[in-house]
């Protein structure tokens, strides 16, 4: 397998093994993580560090509004809070809405102790998040901050006869979501939906059109509808991108945000939450 | 850094096997592999041969047996069959029914050149097995030997509130996954059902119950089966063979995975099924 420059650097973004590979005791290093992807330390590091650049710019950009600034200084959380963000491939991300709220937190809240934990995995479902949720309990979690169901809407094959989840299976394992951190941490919770995507883009991408994999803007709608009933906070990203989502927040893939697009679910994001009370 | 004793770093290795779930990226190596369990190479390798061995002493005791050594015999893999073995960490095992089975076939049928593919991953749902169906089309078979369906009713946390997967959205996946092979693929198709557990000893568990509040009962699992048993394809029904709960001597102290005997068993309703 021969990649190019830009292909790797997308595998790097969203594909993190050291995820994967966590719990079972060894330690791999950037020269180990690099060789995964067939690349040296340097090169993986460097492609990391270039995601994690963009981030951090990203938040300089939205803190140089005053406006934010100040929704930023009431955002509910508390000294010490714990903030756990759940997700999938948009919030694994190198440089998701997750970790350019982390770099606005080390810049304007420094002191503040406020410990963000990106538990995005990429690929993840609904059922996956369930499964991996003991974890999130293991974190001691003030907030969760949900960011699921994209994957719940994914559609394999020539001819598939469904999508990876029906919507009432996702309502079910939301309100399953919603009961294990109910009874298991005493965390505030907050819903995002899954944005809209562009449908040609991700039939004429490189690596998902492989694997024959395809998403429909109704399938993603039908999610976000489940999400939107959710009785907890939700800030709905499909009417933020439209459908079909609007093209500059999307990478060329036709369905990961672009760091535009991050920017924007970050706004939205912290529009919502400074509107809760402490 | 996590400390396991041997057996459970063994059992860990048996099961979990990430050059599958890191296929997709180009550089996976065995060392890597030892390196995240905290193994050297050597260690690592000793391990999985130890299993390997295990499943080749398992297929060579079976064909002692005349009559099941005729039915080996007469399995309906034409010369040149590609067998695809679909599961989870009960086919992933690596000294498991598809292990024996490919280790019968080469000692039983050694001019044949059949080629049994092993697409077992540990964990896996009927979802996830549908989102890596294209894995099992690209390696075009003439056969998919299917056990799926026991992770679908794997419950977690404290007070679970549902199965992974409920049987309404399992259905779905069993017609969907059938519906991709018929479209897709030439192959005949066999199912297996999930097997019967032990909930207590899943519950005492170090790596399930205590280390990741997982828990299985026989009633979720039986669902999953009747949904199994319910398709128009052959199935195998291994509640059957396993008994209701489980014969503690066909599975590991784990409660849930088969023991060698259990994997033994298996293959041998898979066997007397297609060879009757």
């Amino acid at each position: 397998m021969t990649l190019t420059r830009e292909q790797l650097s997308w595998l790097i973004q969203f594909d993190h093994p050291e995820k994967a590979l966590a719990g079972y005791r060894g330690e791999l290093d950037d020269a180990a993580y690099g060789a995964l992807f067939g690349v040296g330390a340097e090169v993986y590091r460097e492609m990391r560090d270039a995601l994690a650049a963009n981030a951090k710019r990203a938040a300089q950009v939205l803190l140089a509004d005053p406006a934010f600034a100040a929704r930023v200084d009431r955002l509910p959380f508390k000294p010490g809070a714990v903030v756990v963000g759940v997700g999938d491939s948009m919030t694994d991300d190198d440089q998701s809405w997750f970790e350019i709220l982390r770099a606005v937190f080390a810049l304007r809240r420094p002191r503040r102790g406020v410990m963000l934990i990106n538990a995005g995995f990429s690929g993840d479902t609904t059922v996956d998040a369930l499964s991996r949720f003991y974890g999130v309990t293991l974190q001691h979690p003030d907030w969760i901050i949900c960011f699921i169901g994209t994957n719940d809407a994914r559609r394999h094959g020539r001819f598939p006869l469904k999508p990876l989840l029906s919507a009432e299976e996702t309502a079910r394992n939301l309100a399953a979501l919603r009961h294990f951190g109910a009874t298991q941490t005493s965390a505030r919770r907050m819903w995002i939906t899954p944005p809209t995507c562009i449908p040609e883009k991700i039939a004429a991408h490189w690596h998902l059109s492989q694997g024959q994999i395809s998403w429909a803007n109704e399938d993603l709608i039908a999610i976000g509808d489940v999400v939107r009933r959710q009785p907890d906070p939700v800030v709905d990203l499909q009417a933020l991108f439209g459908a079909p989502a609007r093209a500059d927040w999307l990478l060329d893939d036709g369905l990961h945000p672009s760091l535009a697009g991050h920017v924007a679910i970050v706004s939205a994001l912290v529009s919502r939450l400074s509107e809760l009370p402490d | 850094m996590l400390s396991y004793s041997p057996e459970q770093l063994a059992y860990l290795v048996q099961f979990i096997h990430p050059a599958k779930t890191l296929g997709a990226l180009p550089g996976v190596t065995e060392d890597i592999i030892a390196a995240a369990f905290g193994l050297d190479v050597e260690e690592y390798r000793r391990i999985k041969r130890s299993y390997a061995d295990n499943a080749r002493r398992a297929a060579q005791a079976l064909l002692q047996d005349a009559g099941f050594a005729a039915q080996v015999a007469r399995l309906p893999f034409a010369p040149g069959a590609r067998v695809v073995a679909l599961g989870d960490s009960i086919t992933d095992d690596d000294q498991s029914w598809a292990e024996i089975l490919r280790h019968l076939l080469a000692l039983a049928r050694p001019g044949d050149d059949i080629t049994l593919i092993n697409a077992g991953v540990s964990g896996h749902t009927t979802s996830d097995v549908l989102a890596r169906f294209l894995g099992v089309v690209n390696e075009q078979p003439d056969w998919i030997i299917c056990m799926i369906g026991t992770n679908d009713a794997r419950r977690h946390g404290l007070h679970p509130a549902k199965t992974m997967l409920s049987p309404a959205e399992t259905e779905r996946n069993l017609a969907a996954l059938r519906q991709y092979a018929l479209t897709q693929t030439s192959a005949r198709w066999v199912w297996m059902t999930p097997a019967t557990v032990i909930e207590e000893k899943i519950a005492a568990d170090w790596w399930l119950g205590q280390g990741n509040q997982i828990m299985f009962t026989n009633a979720d699992l039986r669902a999953v089966a009747d949904l199994v048993r319910r398709r128009p394809e052959p199935v195998v029904d291994l509640q059957a063979v396993f008994g209701v709960p489980a014969n503690p001597d066909l599975l590991l102290s784990d409660g849930l995975h088969p023991s060698l005997a259990g994997q033994i068993a298996i293959v041998t309703a898979l066997v007397r099924h297609l060879s009757p």
